[in-house]
């Protein structure tokens, strides 16, 4: 990993088109950083996205591939009977 | 931008992502095959029919996940959506937009949870769609990442 020293204001270009600027550091150790890049360049927060891939996969490995007649039904039933439950309970609200 | 809706049944159509889905390398191109159509099609199959790439190197190539319409379950499911992913996906129109919940199975099903966290935005006129990552914590966005379906009467 490349390292690089840089004070309050400094920036660093990546590519042609992406500028991070050194925003602040305050005595806790937040560093707040400025991002300028392309709309289509997506910017996220490792840790949430990480979770996000996570559960995604942990999802796709629960999930049958095949098109089980039994599983389509009880999906179907436990989906009908979650929405009415739903619905019971906001209407007595 | 706002997102409270009546619930919108899931309907057969082709998405195409913007980004990969996150975790899984190349993957942009999804079929949505409900459960059931019609006004009851709460849930549907997602399958990629990409060939994909796990972070493991590991090459897959039938994913396929479980999603749903959360409004269905979660009526005041209402999140606010970056105005990035709304000129992505060119939702000038918010009629034109679903949102899409990938379900967590659980044996039992009664087990099984849904990503109300990080859900996935459609254009259902174009078929534009990408899964939105939010920029904010679980805790501060308000829905959870593993959100447990309301208990069944008799539970």
């Amino acid at each position: 990993m490349l390292t690089l020293t840089r004070e309050v204001g400094q920036k660093i270009l990546i590519g042609e088109d992406i500028v991070l600027t050194v925003v602040s550091v305050s005595s806790n150790g937040r560093v707040k950083i400025g991002i300028e890049a392309p709309k289509q360049v997506r910017i996220d927060r490792m840790e949430v996205l990480d979770r996000i891939r996570q559960e995604n996969l942990d999802s796709a490995i629960a999930t049958p591939s095949s098109d089980d007649a039994t599983d389509v039904a009880a999906w179907v039933s436990f989906g009908a009977r979650r929405a009415s439950a739903r619905m019971t309970k906001s209407d007595e609200n | 931008m706002k997102t409270a809706r009546a619930p919108l049944p899931i309907t057969r159509m082709d998405l195409t992502f913007q980004h990969d889905m996150p975790g899984f390398k190349g993957a942009r191109h999804f079929a949505v095959e409900p459960l059931v159509e019609g006004e009851d099609a709460i849930f549907a199959r997602l399958r990629c029919t990409d060939s994909i790439q796990l972070h493991s190197g590991e090459i897959l190539n039938d994913l396929t996940l479980l999603v749903m319409s959360p409004e269905f379950v979660w009526p005041d499911y209402d999140i606010k959506i970056s105005d990035a992913i709304i000129e992505q996906l060119e939702l000038s129109n918010l009629d034109d937009m679903a949102l899409l919940a990938i379900v967590h199975p659980q044996d039992p099903l009664s087990n099984s949870t849904a990503n109300l966290y990080s859900p996935i935005v459609v254009n259902r006129r174009t078929g534009f769609a990408d899964q939105f990552v939010p920029g904010t914590s679980e805790q501060e966005f308000g829905w959870p990442l593993r959100a447990p379906f309301p208990l069944d009467r008799g539970e």
